[in-house]
């Protein structure tokens, strides 16, 4: 499922010219930043087994 | 011995004791060291001569009179050019901070003067500490004493050259994502990533709040003790500074260390390397077995993601830490780091969360497998240093890009925040160094410096100078 607040290609122009990215150095950026966003992705599983770990022990708690 | 640049800090240091060294002459070589090569190797941004010259001869009427300091006193040091120094530029590597003056002197050089190291220099790093090779675009490429048309590697790439080449007897590097072991293993010296937290950063300029850590680059194991030895301890202007209690770092390293259980990681370390590379560390193993260790290989889990966490937390925290730069002065910035921070300004907040979290798992994996082996060892950059205007390098029939090539195996230490010392264990056919490094379980640097000391001593690597 998609995060809110994750990158879009329709990201808002004047925050990106905030950032001092051109269209140009942006064409360099975009698949930079869409490949370290999609290797986090591949932690979801990892992350998932924590969260029921933890609810787990949480259970074991009460 | 012909030159006094030659000389370990160990052996400086006893000759300086029973005042048959003076601390004038010795600085003065390394001044003369300097002034002969550094056309060809560009370690230092800002040679302090005449102030260490005046700290020399201040040294030498203090040992004269009876007041040696320790091991320190009268040996000449340099600075990776992050360390603020009262009254003296500090760049950053970066033309954005060249007029930068401080106001105050880092704790750990405070430590060191405190010590009676003669500060030498200020040295050339790869911008903002924020890259692997220290090719920088203001100040020039660092070059590498065992050939000057490859990268010394970085950050800390100035450093490395300056002990490499006997410019100074010992230097100050910082390490966020390797840039201690990675110059110090391109170089063929000695680098230490102490704990995170066991020395100050107070007054280090910084790149990466919960990755920084700043260490010691020398030519000997001894010697990088001699230096911990000066610099780590609590400081209370750190909030990330450890109370942990302090040992001496030397006290240790004659111990035997028959019996020591060592864990080797393969997958991943092993996946991008070169072939020489994999030689070097099977001697090594093999090093370790005829001293008593016992080496078995191992699996990590999550060793895979690493690159992806400490990537992630890194670029976002350099962000956060240039974001007035990145936002007003970004056509000062070189190339290749301004992309890397507007890479860090579009992370997004979920991805850095699931970061640290994902940094937790991991560090409890690492973790579990102290409470079976000593220490770890892994190979510290899987290729000697590659030609400074080559972007990728040939590992196994592939090509590989290098800037992200020669932090692959460093990363995942920076992350744990644990102990690593980077050590050479020989050469590739070009001649260039090649390291391991060894990690511990957390503040245990005297165990990392008795084990590296046991190895060193059956190797034929300590000590070394190229012969530039």
């Amino acid at each position: 499922m998609p995060h809110s607040n994750e990158l879009k290609p329709d990201m808002p122009l004047a925050y990106i010219s905030n950032l001092s990215i051109d269209a140009e150095q942006w064409a360099i950026l975009e698949p930079l930043v869409q490949s370290a966003s999609n290797s986090v992705k591949m932690l979801d599983q990892l992350l998932t087994v924590e969260t029921e770990s933890s609810a787990i022990f949480a259970l074991g708690q009460v | 011995m012909n030159n006094l640049y030659e000389l370990s800090i160990s052996e400086a240091s006893g000759l300086l004791k029973k005042k048959e060294l003076s601390p004038v002459d010795l600085v003065a070589s390394h001044l003369l060291r300097i002034q002969e090569t550094d056309d060809q190797l560009n370690s230092f941004i800002t040679v302090l001569s005449d102030t260490s010259k005046k700290n020399a001869t201040q040294a030498e009427k203090e040992i004269l009179a009876g007041e040696w300091k320790g091991e320190l006193h009268g040996i000449p040091i340099g600075l990776k050019d992050l360390y603020y120094t009262k009254g003296i530029p500090t760049t950053v590597g970066s033309k954005i901070y060249e007029n930068f003056i401080p106001e105050f002197n880092a704790t750990v050089v405070d430590k060191l003067s405190e010590a009676g190291a003669i500060i030498i220099g200020k040295l050339q790093m790869h911008e903002f500490a924020l890259g692997t090779t220290s090719h920088n675009p203001h100040y020039g490429p660092a070059r590498n004493p065992w050939n000057t048309e490859c990268v010394t590697g970085g950050s800390s790439g100035g450093s490395a050259s300056s002990v490499s080449s006997g410019q100074c007897m010992g230097a100050l590097g910082s390490d966020t994502g390797g840039s201690i072991r990675i110059p110090s293993a391109l170089c063929g010296i000695v680098g230490m990533k102490p704990t995170f937290g066991r020395v100050s950063r107070y007054g280090v300029f910084p790149l990466s709040s919960s990755l920084d850590t700043v260490g010691p680059m020398t030519r000997t194991v001894e010697d990088n003790a001699i230096m911990l030895n000066a610099i780590a301890g609590h400081d209370i202007n750190d909030s990330f500074s450890s109370e942990h209690h302090l040992s001496d770092y030397t006290s240790e390293i004659e111990n035997d260390i028959s019996g020591i259980k060592i864990a080797h990681p393969q997958t991943y370390f092993y996946d991008v390397i070169d072939e020489e590379v994999v030689c070097l560390m099977k001697k090594a193993s093999e090093h370790f077995e005829s001293l008593g260790g016992k080496v078995e290989p191992v699996e990590v889990p999550i060793l895979e993601h690493t690159l992806a966490i400490s990537g992630t937390i890194l670029l976002t925290e350099a962000a956060e830490i240039h974001s007035e730069n990145i936002r007003t002065k970004a056509e000062l910035i070189g190339n290749d780091v301004k992309s890397r921070l507007q890479q860090g300004s579009l992370t997004s907040g979920v991805d850095y969360v699931k970061s640290q979290r994902a940094r937790t798992i991991y560090n409890q994996n690492i973790n579990n497998l102290f409470r079976t082996y000593d220490i770890l060892i892994s190979p510290t950059v899987a290729t000697g240093a590659p030609p400074i205007n080559d972007t990728s390098v040939e590992i196994n029939g592939v090509q590989e890009l290098i800037a992200p090539l020669m932090a692959r195996l460093t990363r995942p230490q920076n992350i744990t925040g644990l102990p690593t010392i980077s050590l050479p264990i020989g050469f590739t056919s070009k001649g260039l160094p090649v390291s391991m490094q060894l990690t511990a379980p957390a503040f245990q640097e005297a165990r990392l410096y008795n084990i590296a000391n046991q190895y060193e001593k059956i190797s034929a690597f300590k000590n070394m100078l190229p012969a530039i």
